[in-house]
């Protein structure tokens, strides 16, 4: 295995980019790797790495909050100047990292056939579905707080609506009558889902920061409610997931489909002419709520997203404390039990609605 | 996110059981009310958080729309004194203080913001919410009104009657909270409001008497059963109880 670190694919630099031995080098490409961490982010790549176990092809290995995939020579025919070795490194965003020490810390190796043929929405997504972890990571990456059992982030800051220009030229026919506007539009930026950690509570006895008297308060977890505690934040991922399709990504899908690169019709000015593309994406919508304002998908988004709170405001992820025992050493556990949680009876896609 | 619900815990005494009672019910509708700046009732907006159309119950705002400073989670979800409405909610609001200009932060309570879903009746909460705001301020007349209405006024009004009585300090009315605190019935709510409001008042001998016939009245486990307060496994003495903690963890 080798480390090359001048050979990355660095999203925070360039949108898709792709960096050879040669700085100067430096071209697009189509790869998938690339293509699956450009559409679903860099966690995609990480998951991805994981998830697929090819012994002897390649290699990788997971430093610190960073994943190297490096790709042997001839796997990636085509993708680069013959003799050259290919490198991705898929640099994790700091609002992930508490997820990534338990995404990557199993990293394993994968073949480039392997990543040519991943579906980009079978399982290769940035917003994950739930980790394990211990009571004190969980409250940490909340940012602190004593009841916290489960926690999933929002992708604030990370994640993008797809973003196009109008590509709207005119033309004088041989300079006789007016100008005729058409619009042919053209990438500005793909979407992106965002960054998230999902983490729930592993089964066990947790210390807690809570005190009673000068004498240590634990939670005891037991595996039906740890169980339960991963469903409930389960239910946050998926939530993200429902807001994503209805939003962004059905945005991009109408963008492709119907918008980018497609010929519209001729008009009298500009705005004509403009109007003509922003009706076809009206037309396209499944989702009307959306509308064709792309100013908005963002936060349109965030606000569907949001609607997951309802889940926590109305006490469905709710757990209580349950028979409390001291031990010699005055050490005190409360069992947790199932308090007014209300879990797997409210569907995504009926929570998640314009 | 998922939460534990908070805990508070105390001795299995008289004192302890007032003490701890006297915090968890601090909030009743008329507390709220007492304790706000403005109370509006309205339909909540999330895309602009404000409430729309809103009915001033008290205080003075411009009605029509109320900006809110709520709070925004970076996560499912930070947790927060009260709960946050969704869009198209019809909320009653309980606000402090005007943190901006055309905009209001809830008051820093359990219940500030109450949404329809969130209360058994939010009808009947906006009911108690006009009848407190139209209470009058002077002394002893409000001390008699209060004390009447502790005696003559529904079920949903009492709790914040009694209440007030003794976060005010209207001793005057004290003789109504006697008679409320003896009162027989199968669930003893006022009865325990009444006297948690003579501990209030510093009328401890009279109220610990009065509590302590109300648990022999209903029965020990379904005094505590109704209070969702529990024991601990642990054979100490006094016993250790525990129940819940309205104002969070932080508080406990």
């Amino acid at each position: 295995m080798r480390q090359t670190p001048d050979r990355f694919v660095d999203r925070s630099a360039a949108e898709i980019s792709h960096r050879t031995a040669s700085p100067a080098q430096a071209r697009p490409t189509e790869s998938a790797l690339l293509r699956l961490q450009g559409q679903a982010g860099n966690r995609a790549v990480a998951s991805l790495v994981q998830r697929l176990g090819s012994p002897g092809v390649g290699a990788s290995r997971a430093v610190g909050a960073e994943c190297f995939v490096d790709l042997p020579s001839g796997l990636a025919q085509g993708l680069a100047p013959p003799g050259e070795e290919e490198a991705a490194l898929a640099t994790l965003s700091p609002s992930a990292a508490p997820a990534a020490a338990h995404r990557l810390a199993d990293a394993a190796p994968v073949s480039w056939a392997a990543l040519n043929a991943v579906d980009r929405d079978d399982g290769a997504s940035a917003i994950p579905g739930p980790s394990i972890a211990t009571l004190a990571a969980i409250q940490a990456a909340a940012g602190g707080g004593t009841g916290i059992v489960g926690w999933t982030s929002f992708p604030l800051g990370t994640a993008k609506a797809p973003q196009f220009d109008m590509g709207s030229v005119s033309s004088a026919p041989g300079g006789m009558g007016p100008p005729s506007w058409s619009s042919t539009p053209t990438w500005r930026q793909h979407y992106y889902e965002g960054d998230s950690v999902c983490m729930y509570l592993d089964a066990g006895r947790h210390p807690t920061t809570l005190t009673e008297g000068g004498k240590a308060v634990f939670f005891q977890v037991s595996a039906a409610i740890s169980t339960r505690d991963g469903q409930a934040e389960a239910e946050h991922s998926n939530d993200i997931k429902q807001a994503r399709d209805i939003s962004i990504k059905e945005a991009e899908t109408v963008l492709t489909d119907h918008i980018i690169g497609k010929p519209f019709p001729a008009a009298g000015t500009k705005a004509e002419a403009e109007q003509h593309v922003l009706d076809r994406i009206t037309a396209k919508l499944t989702n009307a709520g959306l509308g064709n304002d792309q100013t908005k998908w963002a936060a349109i988004y965030e606000a569907l997203y949001r609607k997951t709170l309802q889940r926590d405001n109305k006490g469905w992820h709710t757990f209580s404390l349950g028979a409390r025992t001291t031990n010699a050493a005055g050490e005190v556990t409360y069992a947790l039990a199932n308090g007014t949680t209300s879990i797997n009876t409210t569907a995504s896609n009926t929570l998640i609605v314009y | 996110m998922a939460t534990v619900a908070a805990v508070a815990t105390f001795p299995d005494e008289a004192g302890a059981w007032l003490d701890y009672l006297a915090r968890v019910t601090r909030w009743t509708v008329g507390a709220r009310c007492a304790a706000a700046q403005v109370v509006a009732v309205g339909r909540f907006d999330a895309t602009t958080d404000t409430l729309g159309a809103a009915e001033i119950i008290a205080g003075q705002a411009v009605g029509g729309s109320i900006g809110l400073v709520l709070p925004r989670p970076a996560g499912a979800g930070a947790p927060t004194r009260f709960p946050l409405p969704a869009d198209g909610d019809r909320t009653l609001a309980f606000l402090a203080q005007r943190a901006e200009l055309q905009r209001w932060r809830p008051l820093d309570a359990p219940g500030a913001l109450v949404p329809e879903w969130a209360t058994e009746n939010l009808d009947s909460d906006v009911g108690v919410a006009r009848w407190f705001a139209g209470l009058p301020t002077d002394p002893p007349e409000r001390a008699q009104a209060l004390a009447t209405a502790v005696r003559d006024a529904g079920a949903a009004e009492r709790p914040s009657a009694v209440r007030a009585i003794g976060d005010e300090g209207l001793d005057s009315a004290a003789d109504a909270l006697q008679e409320a605190a003896a009162e027989d019935t199968t669930k003893p709510d006022v009865a325990t409001l009444a006297a948690v409001a003579l501990w209030l008042l510093g009328r401890r001998p009279a109220a610990i008497e009065e509590f302590e016939a109300i648990v022999r009245r209903v029965g020990d486990a379904e005094f505590r059963s109704f209070w969702q307060v529990q024991r601990t496994l642990d054979s100490e003495s006094p016993v250790t109880l525990y129940g819940p903690d309205p104002d969070g963890w932080s508080h406990s």
